[in-house]
């Protein structure tokens, strides 16, 4: 063995033991001495009843989950995906509603509230959020005088993935008394002092803020307990 | 010879040190376990002794206000109290936990100033006189400036100097303040400034009205369950 080749192993071998007590150290880091963190979630009473309309809410359980969100914010799609998972396992015991909120004082996101509950006139809210979501609304930049135009497209693309009957919607999309119920709806969830969006209000106890599911989950069986 | 053979032996066991320790905290922070607690805010418990307070002894309640004096919010809420204790004064006992929402020792120096404030007996004093220096002020203020600033109130208060600087700079002054934010956090209060009422929190600056309805609820009416005792 010459000279090049006894430093060619020798480099090889220091390599493979760095890659090797990495590995180790990576091991023990993600395992054993895993990092842990505590996080504390506060939830307060609410001073009065919300009085969100019957045609928001979908099962009728007597267990009462308002998601107050916005469709152009990406901790409420965080959220709302949050909640799904941490409300499996409540199922017909259950009524959730879905309120959203045209966040950052931008009127025509009223347009999304409109389109929600044209959808839940037909079944189909949560397929209808889902799409919304799933369109990332708040990447676009769209111009604010250009928002409602922008805004009734999004609806009506969400409705047609979610599989809505496209004339119905438009029907209902425009129909006066949604227009009303949305208006009451948001009238409802701004007397409750909202201040953050996502919020989430749960048998009459209100969670501010987009957390985890675990964080959601803790959170309704704590208030479910009282 | 030999020397340098060591030498760069040692170097590339500090190098290989460095690598496992980085990978190691990284892998450490990345699978980290989160835990939750859910708090309900009558389970707060809030310890008052040892905190500035104003109003009767005897009052029926006692109210926590966690607030910043560094903010233009807490000097808000400092005039807002002000009221209550003019309409409530006789029902209400207040207790002052400052709690800066920047934690940095720079921005905290206002609060910490308030506290060694409080052991010559001047603390409201020096509030107010915090309250008017900071409004109009941009909060990315050199600490010096501040200090200077504080110490300039405390001069104009005729307040022991000598004292008011050990206080100032003080670990136990740190240590106060230190566990206003440990408490704050242990509950997941995350909004200044806050008023604690009966297990009630009114969260940011209200107005007079409903902060003065929580004070009422709070003494008058029942605590139990949410709704205001309906449920």
């Amino acid at each position: 063995m010459n000279a090049v080749d006894k430093r060619t192993r020798r480099l090889t071998m220091a390599f493979a033991g760095l890659a090797l007590s990495c590995c180790v150290s990576f091991g023990l880091g993600a395992t054993l001495f895993r990092g842990r963190q505590r996080h504390a979630v506060l939830v307060d009473p609410l001073d009065r009843r919300l009085e969100i309309p019957a045609p928001f809410f979908e099962g009728d359980g007597a267990f009462e989950l308002v998601e107050v969100l916005d469709f152009e914010c990406p901790y409420s799609a965080g959220a709302y995906k949050a909640l799904r998972d941490a409300c499996a396992g409540y199922g017909g015991r259950m009524r959730c509603a879905l309120v959203p909120y045209p966040g950052r004082r931008r009127e025509y996101a009223a347009v999304y509230t409109k389109g929600y509950l044209s959808a839940r006139r037909q079944g189909r809210g949560s397929g209808f959020a889902e799409a919304l979501f799933a369109q990332h609304l708040w990447r676009s930049r769209v111009p604010r005088q250009e928002g409602e135009g922008h805004a009734y497209a999004a609806a009506f693309l969400a409705a047609d993935r979610a599989g809505l009957d496209l004339d119905r919607f438009e029907a209902d999309i425009y129909c006066e008394s949604v227009k009303e119920l949305c208006d009451s709806a948001l009238a409802s969830v701004r007397s409750a002092r909202l201040r953050a969006i996502p919020t989430v209000f749960v048998n009459g106890y209100r969670v501010e803020g987009a957390l985890e599911s675990a964080a959601y989950r803790m959170a309704i069986e704590k208030i479910a307990s009282r | 010879m030999k020397t340098s053979v060591y030498l760069n032996r040692l170097i590339v066991v500090l190098l290989v040190a460095a690598a496992n320790a980085l990978v190691f905290a990284v892998a450490r922070a990345r699978f980290s376990e989160t835990s939750y607690e859910v708090y309900t805010t009558d389970e707060i418990i809030a310890d008052t002794s040892g905190f500035p307070h104003r109003g009767p002894v005897s009052a029926p309640l006692s109210i926590v206000v966690y607030n910043d004096p560094q903010s233009r919010q807490g000097a808000a809420m400092d005039r807002l109290l002000d009221t209550l204790c003019v309409l409530r004064g006789d029902r209400i006992r207040v207790c002052y936990k400052l709690r800066p929402v920047y934690v940095d020792k720079a921005r905290r120096i206002r609060a910490c100033a308030a506290l060694a404030a409080y052991n010559q007996n001047r603390f409201f004093d020096m509030l107010r006189l915090l309250d008017s220096a900071s409004v109009g002020r941009a909060q990315e203020q050199k600490r010096a400036e501040i200090r200077s600033e504080v110490l300039a109130c405390a001069k104009k208060l005729g307040l022991d100097m000598g004292r008011f600087s050990r206080d100032l700079d003080s670990r136990q002054t740190a240590r106060r303040i230190g566990e206003v934010v440990a408490e704050t956090e242990a509950y997941g209060i995350v909004v200044y400034p806050c008023v604690l009422a009966g297990g009630r929190l009114v969260r940011g600056l209200v107005p007079t009205g409903t902060l003065v309805e929580a004070v009422d609820r709070a003494v008058d009416g029942p605590q139990a369950g949410p709704l205001g005792g309906e449920s």
